[in-house]
């Protein structure tokens, strides 16, 4: 058998072997501890990089579904102004037909009546004209065009616009104001209609026409509804995105992030390995025969 | 007769001793140098000769200063040189170059495109908006210009590595000179000799230099030459040295030539050690450039085409979003199309219902979940690519690691066999020093009774 032979560049080579691997392991556990995460490049772990990075872009998708249906919230709750106004209008005008219908009102009285339905009239092509920063609410995809000429021709688009708030989920937050406003009842043509029986003194067409303007009422009423739909679909995804946000955040954490207390208790231990070693380095090069020799 | 015999044995004595006191300091000036292999005297019996009817011994017979080596053991730290230097060298490059795709703190090319293809999710909340226009346009230009350093910091990389290896060519020739030169020294030389076993450690560690510089193996002959050799090719043979040739080419991997006659020799894929590893990581790098060229190449076509199908907010057909060139590359010039650059208008986000038609918006958000790129999503090609380059470099890291593990063991047990060892040494010198004073002393009392006897006469 070879008898073992320990020379002194062995022991050297040996001692700085063991000195550079510890201040290797000492800039990593450092560099854990400084910036808290125990991942630094793709090398440290391949294997979970690409979970990594799928989830930061699911993080950075939830963050931004929560914009876009923050900003839908804005629109929808123009949208539900502008609609809360058109019942105020149509109730208004439900009960000024019921006054002037009444065969005790005098002839100037449904004149005066009737001016005053042509400007509600106005006033509800007003509303259905409403703008949010320079965009129509009501004239569909065509958000740079009123959506109603002052005669109550729909000049917008038929499409809806809509937006992304979840990975699979769109929701709309315009409207096609031919939808709303001319429906299956054409609010525009019954205060036309109304504002035509009262200047005629047609106490009988007026009273006929309080049903037309109920419909015109309850067509309202479910566009709101569909308003208030929107806008509760709104904020649960914006929920949803805010807890998918947070888990994500919490499995990207447990991937990358460095445990603080392991980390420093790793840097002391390895700087007390690296100073005893240090130590057993400096008195280990004084052992020599040659020392004996007189 | 005796008298006389017995002064020429202690002078031979001290010939012995003097000469192990020689090989003892030459060992321990050398303590300390790696290249060095220790030495140590033979003796053998001298001739006796015949007395009356007796042999008398004529003392000792210093037969050499042999140099202590173990020839296999040298033909395998040599050949491991080559590895352990591949690889490290495939790893140091490797690693230079990983930190230009993404680090967990610091925003990569995967993020910037999922940043690029957030700003169109959030343009959708109003695709007529001119400041989320704006910025669909600005994370466009980040990511494309992430891209762009990305591809450079890799053609940097190639170019150095090309450049580098093209730089041994002049060291490598000069040591394959030396080698042939030191064996034609050493052929001649008698082995005991203590010149000839500085020359063969002289010529031991350029060999080694050398292997560490292209992977070469030896073999070492019995008339004290050695052989090098690489991939096969003897390029150092008794004193004829071949010439190696570095050919370096503009975005091409260098070829490595050995001289045949008037021809030469394809070596490249024989090489090993730093040229080797050099070599090896330049592949792995351009494979990289090469994904990241197919990733633009794939994209901007996707992105384009679809675009294309568009209306930008004046009702016209969307133009270019993207934009490169095949030189010097697609993802060393991908960029943003000039025409659209400062024109966030042109972005075609609808299909005709108006500017507020977010329909083709929508169909570019869903090419992130489509398999546009070689088969698979953008995003994910993305990650895998970075994926890859983690991966190889810590297989680098790995292989570097276990060759470096495998040289410290040959290294050790080199040292172990051909070391100074201080306290061997001085153990000797104690010897050495004890044998010459006996020698001296046996002289001087020789001397006395020889002059004892002449005063007799």
């Amino acid at each position: 058998m070879v008898p073992i032979r320990r020379t002194a560049s062995y022991n050297a080579d040996q001692s700085v072997l063991t000195l550079s691997r510890l201040k290797t392991r000492m800039a990593d556990a450092e560099e854990r501890a400084s910036t808290g995460l125990r991942i630094q490049l793709p090398s440290d772990a391949p294997e979970i990089w690409t979970s990594m990075n799928r989830l930061r872009a699911e993080q950075q998708d939830q963050v931004t579904y929560m914009a876009n249906a923050d900003r839908g919230e804005t629109w929808l709750a123009a949208s539900e102004n502008a609609l809360k106004t058109v019942s105020d209008i149509l109730k208004r005008v439900k009960e000024r037909a019921i006054q002037l219908g009444s065969d005790t009102i005098s002839a100037e009285d449904r004149t005066n009546g009737a001016n005053e339905i042509n400007a509600l009239r106005q006033e509800l092509i007003d509303v259905a004209n409403t703008q949010l920063d320079g965009r129509y609410l009501f004239s569909g995809t065509a958000l740079n065009v009123a959506a109603f000429d002052q005669n109550g021709v729909y000049q917008g688009s038929n499409e809806i616009p809509d937006m992304q708030v979840g990975r699979d989920t769109r929701v709309s937050t315009g409207y096609d104001g031919s939808q709303v406003f001319q429906g299956a009842v054409n609010t525009f043509q019954v205060l036309s209609d109304l504002s035509t029986a009262l200047a005629a003194n047609d106490s009988t067409a007026v009273r006929n026409m309080i049903s037309t303007v109920d419909a015109g009422i309850e067509q309202n009423i479910q566009w709101w509804e569909e308003n208030g739909y929107r806008t509760a679909t709104m904020d649960d995804m914006k929920q949803i995105a805010s807890n998918l946000d947070m888990l994500s955040q919490n499995q990207l954490g447990n991937l990358v992030n460095a445990d603080p207390a392991q980390s420093f208790t790793e840097l002391a231990e390895l700087r007390s390995n690296y100073e005893a070693t240090l130590a057993v380095v400096g008195s280990s090069r004084s052992t020599n025969l040659f020392n004996y020799i007189g | 007769m005796p008298l006389l015999s017995s002064l020429i044995a202690a002078q031979s004595g001290l010939r012995a001793a003097t000469a192990g006191l020689s090989a003892t300091s030459h060992n321990v000036a050398n303590a300390s140098n790696r290249d060095f292999t220790r030495r140590r005297v033979v003796q053998s019996n001298a001739d006796p000769v015949p007395y009356a009817n007796l042999w008398i011994g004529r003392g000792v017979r210093t037969e050499a200063i042999a140099r202590i080596t173990d020839t296999i053991l040298g033909s395998r730290r040599i050949a491991q040189q080559g590895r352990t230097s591949e690889s490290s060298e495939q790893y140091k490059a490797l690693s230079a170059i990983e930190g230009l795709f993404e680090e967990a703190d610091t925003s990569g090319i995967r993020e910037q495109f999922d940043k690029f293809m957030n700003t169109l999710v959030l343009a959708s909340s109003d695709p007529s908006d001119v400041g989320l226009r704006y910025g669909a346009l600005s994370a466009g230009e980040a990511f494309t210009r992430t891209v762009r350093q990305t591809a450079t910091g890799l053609q940097e990389q190639l170019d150095a590595l090309s450049e580098t290896v093209e730089g041994y060519e002049e060291g490598i020739n000069a040591q394959l000179e030396e080698i042939a030169v030191l064996n034609a020294k050493l052929q001649g030389v008698v082995g005991g000799e203590m010149a000839a076993g500085d020359l063969a450690d002289r010529r031991d560690a350029i060999i080694k230099d050398l292997s560490q510089k292209l992977g070469t193996t030896v073999h070492f002959n019995r008339d004290d030459t050695a052989t090098v050799f690489l991939g096969g090719h003897a390029i150092v043979s008794g004193t004829v040295a071949r010439k190696v040739d570095i050919v370096t080419y503009p975005n091409a991997q260098p070829d490595v030539f050995v001289s045949a006659g008037s021809g030469q020799l394809n070596v490249s894929s024989a090489v090993g050690g730093e040229v080797g590893g050099r070599l090896a990581a330049r592949t792995q790098i351009a494979g990289y450039l090469d994904s990241l060229d197919t990733f633009v190449t794939d994209f901007t076509n996707a992105f384009n085409t679809q675009h294309a199908a568009g209306q930008d907010l004046n009702g016209n057909a969307g133009g270019n979003v993207f934009a490169f060139a095949n030189s010097p590359g697609p993802a060393l010039s991908f960029s943003l199309d000039p025409g659209i650059v400062g024109n966030p208008s042109q972005l075609a986000f609808s299909d005709g219902g108006g500017i507020g038609d977010g329909d083709n918006l929508a169909l570019l958000v869903g090419l992130e979940s489509s398999n546009i790129v070689n088969g698979t999503q953008p995003g994910l090609y993305l990650s895998r690519l970075t994926a890859q380059v983690g991966r190889d470099v810590a297989s680098t890291f790995d292989a570097a690691s276990q060759q470096e593990a495998i040289m410290a063991d040959l290294d050790e047990l080199n040292s172990q066999l051909n070391g100074v060892d201080l306290d061997e040494e001085a153990s000797n010198l104690v010897q050495y020093q004890a044998s010459y004073q006996a020698a001296a002393r046996v002289i001087s009392v020789t001397n006395g009774l020889l002059g004892d006897l002449m005063s007799l006469v």
